[in-house]
């Protein structure tokens, strides 16, 4: 599904990622951790297509395509979808328009008439139950004036609508409680398919309990220094990063 | 400085002499003789300081004959809305369409006793060349059962001075639209719109501005609003047309509320430019100012919004803000918000914000598969929707939504 080669990439002209490898197959659910500054947010920017980052060297496949010719849209249209650490407020713009103009311009893109307004409504309605998320939200702007767990929930139920084949969730535990974060997972868990494939990245183990990843990588400084099952997970949590620090030294 | 001023004048003097039919009336008279004192409007003047009208003694302007047989049904916001038809100027009685109280709605006649002149250099153009214009009066008490559409077309190279003067007496209410449409690159319309609300009247304007080609345009309205009387007033510049608006508001009653909503997205070369004044007199009323505008290429805008609060007008509340997007490095916006208040007892706010499309917003849009122009579509309708959201009337809130959407269908130009 995704195969990453020692991607490099820079903000700034400062080297941010210093040689990714990363091989992701379809079904799977990786797991990125890695303290502050590692590279991981940058990674995902990268991935998605964000402006300001310059990628040096490297190459990404995805779907047998080159991943970082394609622009932000088209990307997602291929079936990459990003769950943003933080998702912006657009006033204005309503969340059901904002949907069924990217649905629809997905839909376009592979050839497919675009969706009934009944269907839509039905999707939406079964989507949202998904992830909780009150269907006045889905009426309102988007994300303006939700609390930080109701964006974070948002942010799933769009990976539900959009039904992408590689979702990205970055630091999608950051700022939830407990109960939100048992929701989010969830809608995560009944998402998973084997067809579609997880990259959850993230700060703590915490989420991991929920979400039980297939692989968990260890991104330091730019670089992914240690691979591992879920056990890895459960070791960082124990020893801290400073035990890979140490080891990488 | 003097003579090149002076020779702006004679050249404008004599381009509306010569594109306007004879007339020797005292009226004219005195208005030809006020005009004396009055400078044509340069930049060293502060209200004129971006926006230059000598344009007009460099277009071939001809002297207006009557056109017949004009389709006017494109221009229709709503056809069973009641309607006034002006095609270069002069009313046509027969493709207008009067409410039942039309006995009240009359040509106006301009006599010596009124000044309208208010040192304004186009208004005195205005009464000394003076088209044609209607006298609007809707009766104490009456309710204008639909909408009336003052509709203003230009067809040729011409001149139109047009001068209309609205009534809405005690407990009437009135909703007005006055469309301003062009064919010709070459017209120049002169309209001045004097609005009268007396005790606890309620009137909504639209004023949508659609030339369909580079005219060019001076409108001047000003409102005169007693006590408990609603004023609003929507300015929607959609057209091609230079324009210069000058909207001027005396509250001179407690109780009183005016809205002043609007939207200009000038093109090309365009240039809009948006004077306003609201002016509160008496104590306990409310003026609420929302202007946005969208530039494109190598337009200008020009917002100048100016609150007055008189000392009297103790617990005044006047909001005022206006935000402007730039799509293009090209585009210019002056804006200036100004607060003059003498009171001491008043909640007024006023802002100014000009930027350009929120990156963020539209790589969010982007990374859902949405294109990067239809991005920038959802993003400028929902920054006009602002506006749009404050209208009552569906028929003008969807034109102007549509009229967004389609202008920014396929992205934005530079």
């Amino acid at each position: 599904m995704l195969e990453i080669r020692n991607l490099k990439a820079s903000v700034e002209e400062k080297e941010i990622l210093k040689g990714i490898n990363l091989k992701i197959n379809a079904g799977e659910v990786h797991a990125i951790m890695g303290p502050n500054g590692s590279g991981k947010s940058t990674l995902s920017s990268v991935l998605a297509g964000r402006d300001g980052y310059e990628v040096t060297e490297g190459e990404v496949d995805f779907l047998q395509k080159n991943l970082l010719e394609l622009s932000p849209e088209d990307r997602a249209r291929e079936g990459l979808f990003l769950a943003f650490q933080y998702p912006i407020e657009i006033p204005g713009v309503s969340n059901i328009n904002f949907l069924k103009t990217a649905l629809n311009e997905i839909r376009t893109y592979k050839g497919l008439e675009a969706i009934s307004a009944k269907d839509f409504l039905a999707l939406v309605k079964e989507k949202s139950q998904l992830v909780e998320l009150d269907s006045k939200l889905a009426n309102r702007s988007v994300n303006e004036g939700f609390s930080g767990g109701e964006k974070k929930r948002n942010e799933i139920f769009q990976l539900a609508m959009l039904n992408p084949k590689l979702a990205i969730l970055d630091e999608t535990d950051s700022g939830l409680d407990i109960d939100a974060l048992r929701i989010v997972a969830n809608g995560v868990n009944k998402l998973r398919s084997k067809d579609r494939s997880f990259i959850i990245i993230t700060h703590y183990q915490r989420l991991l309990d929920y979400i039980v990843p297939d692989f968990v990588h260890v991104l330091y400084n730019g670089k992914i220094v240690k691979s591992g099952t879920k056990e890895l997970a459960l070791e960082l949590e124990e020893k801290g990063y400073d035990w890979i620090k140490a080891e990488t030294v | 400085m003097t003579t090149v001023a002076a020779t702006v004048k004679d050249k404008i003097l004599t381009i509306f002499k010569n594109a306007s039919a004879k007339s020797n009336t005292a009226y004219r008279k005195e208005a030809l003789e006020y005009l004396q004192n009055l400078e044509v409007p340069h930049s060293r003047m502060e209200n004129w300081k971006y926006t230059r009208p000598a344009f007009l003694t460099k277009n071939n302007y001809e002297l207006a004959s009557e056109i017949k047989n004009i389709d006017i049904s494109p221009y229709l916001l709503d056809a069973t809305y009641y309607h006034l038809v002006f095609i270069n100027g002069l009313y046509s009685e027969k493709e207008s369409v009067l409410p039942a109280v039309a006995k009240d709605i009359l040509l106006v006649e301009l006599k010596n006793s009124d000044n309208f002149f208010n040192k304004n250099f186009f208004t005195t153009l205005n009464a000394a060349y003076f088209t044609a214009g209607l006298n609007i009066h809707i009766p104490s008490g009456i309710k204008l059962d639909k909408p009336l559409q003052i509709i203003h077309l230009s067809t040729h190279n011409y001149i139109a001075n047009v001068h209309h003067v609205i009534t809405v007496e005690k407990n009437a209410k009135a909703e007005i639209l006055i469309t301003t449409h062009s064919l010709s690159e070459n017209a120049f319309l002169n309209i001045f719109t004097e609005i009268e609300c007396k005790e606890n009247a309620t009137l909504t304007a639209h004023l949508l501005q659609l030339e369909e080609s580079e005219s060019s345009q001076y409108n001047y309205i000003n409102c005169r609003q007693e006590q408990n009387s609603v004023f609003t007033i929507n300015t929607f510049s959609l057209g091609k047309s230079w324009i210069r608006n000058d909207l001027d508001i005396v509250i001179n009653g407690s109780h009183c509320e005016a809205n002043l909503y609007g939207a200009y997205l000038p093109q090309n070369n365009q240039h809009i430019d948006n004077h306003t004044l609201v002016k509160h007199l008496k104590p306990h009323s409310v003026s609420n100012e929302l202007y946005k505008g969208v530039l494109t290429h190598r337009s200008t805008g020009v917002f100048n919004g100016k609150v007055l609060v008189e000392k009297n007008a103790q617990k005044t509340n006047a909001y005022q803000s206006n935000s402007n997007i730039l799509l293009s490095n090209d585009a210019t916006v002056y804006s200036k918000p100004e607060l003059e208040i003498y009171a001491d007892d008043v909640k007024c706010s006023h802002g100014s914000t000009t930027g350009q499309i929120d990156e963020e917003a539209l790589f969010y849009l982007q990374s859902r598969g949405i294109s990067k122009d239809s991005a920038m579509r959802l993003l400028v309708q929902a920054f006009v929707a602002d506006v749009t959201k404050s209208l009552s009337n569906q028929t003008v809130k969807t034109y102007v939504e549509e009229y967004v959407s389609d202008r920014f269908m396929n992205g934005y130009a530079q």
